[in-house]
């Protein structure tokens, strides 16, 4: 399964493409404006290349000197590119620097520098413009005036450039860069008690403990989720108790009598009633089965603990060896490398009493029942001469349907496996449930 | 030696009083869990049976209540509530053993000779297993009217497994016990020593065997109990 993407993820990502869009709409909005506005666009033109040139002006000791500053060098060291450019000294009106004779585009050398001049020699674009402004330089202020005559080398798309970056650009971002910080901080504050809360989920023992998942300090809506749940653990725990109620009823009417039948049949020494006997055990062991089978949901929603295979194997082994060589069959157990994992500890107990009890009743006698527990979270049960039962040809009993179920339960496989030199296993194997732990 | 009986079912009480009746006991038997608790605050038992389906009130409630007021008397719970859960419930309510229905009358007396053995006022006593008996206090085992001679390791081992007669006792119990003589306890001593007990056995007909479980350790068991 693909895993979803985290709530922060969602709404950064949610952010960013809205807030991308809108960038979007406004570099189009400022974009239209300023293209279609020529006379703004000529002033903005002046002014951002004046600002660029005057850097050539050098302030040594002695008189002022210009060379075209490197940037802008290409543009404007020949009048033919359709870019003219004259500079002087604003005091004494000295020529500091010119690419042309510039008598038609410019202000005679006569007259005063102003601060600001612009001509639009044509309108509409692309751009022709005149015009010129005082900078100041480290020394003293130069009159720097340039003219655009049909604009080949793209300095309207620069200027378009300067301003969507220094009006929209640069601002949007610090206020996306404060946006996203703090949705950040907010969901993560919001979600700090969901996260404690998920947290308990995995302790939360439903019908063991009256304790359910706490909403104090959520947001409404994530509490209002959370009610939701504890409500539904609320059902789950009146169900269970009253199928346990129901599985114990059944229990008990129906042991009791066979408690007493099995008493009173010992009374008769006739052979026939050792059959019945043992008819009546294997009615208590159907009985149990299906007590079992019907407990077996409601067991799988209590916590899972941590179960030690061999520690497990070998209590079980412990207290079947009485059954085992009743059954005249022997048993032994062997650790064969197993490791911890989580589940439900009275389920795989089940499973493995189920699989030792079905070999005890099923494997010829003499035969020497081996449980291995390991290697890894795995279990075998073994004996010599067994064989599995075909699916195909016969209906697993019971007690396989519950090992299997309870397999599945722990994301678990149960199967029956050809041990070489040993014969048949039935194997049960939690390395799932391992690795969803781990 | 005197038993209290809490069973709603009266043909399996009447059944169950004979069978300990048999055994040599006395036995006060009741039907509802307001008599039994009346004769538990009234009456000294060595042993109490306690079914855990009650009309008036749950056993667990009454064995629970019987702990909480202090008393040590050994306790078996009588139920036909199978599953693992409910057994941890109800050795955990205070019960010192667990019989699920249905059982046979060996298995029945097998269990509270077991509890008896632990009852304080009932001890020292004669350890048994099938034709076996082992006093603890003189060290001596015996088989009918047959004394069978033991070494001390092997008087240790028989203790230890006549007290865990149908459990099977860990490897590392019996280890325990026969270090406790200060002896240096090679890989295989227990191993020998056990071969020789059975060795020894093997000539009396004692109706109990020591059989291995590998892995784990011995189980002593009655045969044909």
């Amino acid at each position: 399964m693909t895993q979803a993407p985290s709530l922060m993820a969602l709404v950064v990502r949610r952010i960013a493409f809205f807030a991308g869009l809108a960038m979007l709409a406004q570099l189009a909005g400022v974009f239209s404006k300023t293209s279609s506005d020529t006379q703004n666009l000529g002033r903005l033109a002046i002014e951002m290349e004046t600002r660029a040139l005057a850097k050539g002006v050098a302030s040594t000791d002695g008189p002022l000197a210009y060379s075209l500053p490197p940037d802008r060098r290409a543009r404007y060291q020949d009048a033919a590119n359709g870019y003219l450019v004259r500079v002087r000294t604003v005091k004494s009106g000295a020529l500091l620097y010119a690419n042309c004779e510039c008598k038609t585009h410019f202000l005679p050398m006569d007259v005063k520098p102003v601060s600001f001049w612009m001509q639009e020699i044509k309108p509409g674009r692309p751009l022709h413009v005149a015009g010129g402004r005082i900078v100041e330089t480290g020394s003293e202020p130069v009159m720097v005036e340039i003219a655009i005559l049909g604009d080949p080398d793209g300095v309207t798309e620069e200027v378009l450039a300067h301003e969507v970056f220094e009006h929209m650009a640069l601002p949007m971002s610090l206020m996306l860069i404060f946006v996203l910080g703090a949705t950040i901080f907010s969901i993560a504050q919001a979600l700090r008690p969901v996260a404690r809360a998920s947290d308990q989920v995995a302790r939360l023992d439903p019908l063991k403990s009256p304790e359910r998942l706490p909403s104090a300090a959520m947001p409404r809506e994530i509490a209002r989720f959370t009610q939701a749940v504890n409500a539904s653990f609320d059902r789950v725990v009146e169900l269970m108790r009253s199928q346990k109620l129901l599985t114990s009823a059944i229990s008990h009417e129906v042991r009791t009598p066979l408690a007493v039948a099995q008493l009173e049949l010992e009374k008769i020494p006739d052979p026939r009633a050792r059959k019945v006997e043992q008819d009546l055990g294997d009615l208590n062991h159907l009985v149990e089965q299906f007590t079992d089978l019907a407990r077996l949901e409601g067991a799988a929603l209590s916590a899972k603990e941590t179960i030690h295979p061999a520690r497990l194997a070998e209590q079980v082994v412990g207290d079947l060896a009485g059954l085992v060589y009743a059954n005249g069959k022997s048993i032994e157990f062997v650790d064969a490398g197993a490791e911890i994992f989580e589940g439900h500890k009275a389920l795989v107990e089940n499973a493995l009493r189920n699989l030792i009890e079905n070999a005890a009743r099923h494997a010829p006698d003499g035969a020497t029942i081996r449980v291995e527990a390991g290697p890894g979270a795995t279990f075998s049960v073994l004996d010599d001469g067994r064989t599995p039962p075909a699916p195909e040809t016969s209906r697993p009993g019971l007690g396989l349907k519950i090992v299997r179920r309870i397999a599945e339960i722990h994301d678990g496989r149960f199967a029956w496996t050809h041990v070489p030199e040993m014969g048949v296993a039935a194997r049960l194997d939690f390395a799932q449930a391992r690795r969803t732990n781990s | 030696m005197r038993l209290l009986l809490i069973e709603d079912n009266p043909r399996l009480r009447e059944l169950l009083t004979e069978s300990v009746h048999r055994a040599g006991w006395r036995i006060d038997a009741f039907e509802t869990a307001r008599d039994g608790r009346e004769a538990i605050a009234t009456t000294p038992f060595e042993l109490l049976l306690i079914d855990l389906g009650l009309p008036d009130g749950d056993g667990l409630d009454l064995i629970r209540e019987a702990r909480r007021n202090g008393v040590q008397t050994p306790i078996l719970a009588l139920t036909a509530r199978a599953a693992i859960d409910e057994r941890i419930a109800g050795l955990d309510a205070g019960a010192d053993d667990y019989l699920v229905k249905p059982f046979n009358h060996g298995e029945f007396l097998a269990r509270c000779r077991a509890l008896l053995r632990r009852a304080p006022e009932t001890a020292p006593v004669v350890l048994s297993a099938g034709h076996l008996r082992f006093d603890p206090a003189r060290g001596v085992l015996s088989c009918g009217d047959d004394e069978i001679a033991l070494t001390r390791r092997e008087r240790a081992i028989v203790e230890v497994l006549m007290r865990d007669v149908g459990r099977v006792t860990p490897k590392s119990r019996l280890e325990h016990a026969l270090s406790e003589f200060g002896d240096e306890l090679s890989t295989n001593a227990l191993d020998l020593a056990m071969s020789r007990l059975r060795k020894k056995l093997d000539g009396f007909s004692a109706a109990a065997s020591i059989e291995t479980i590998r892995g784990i350790g011995y189980l002593l068991r009655e045969i044909g109990a």
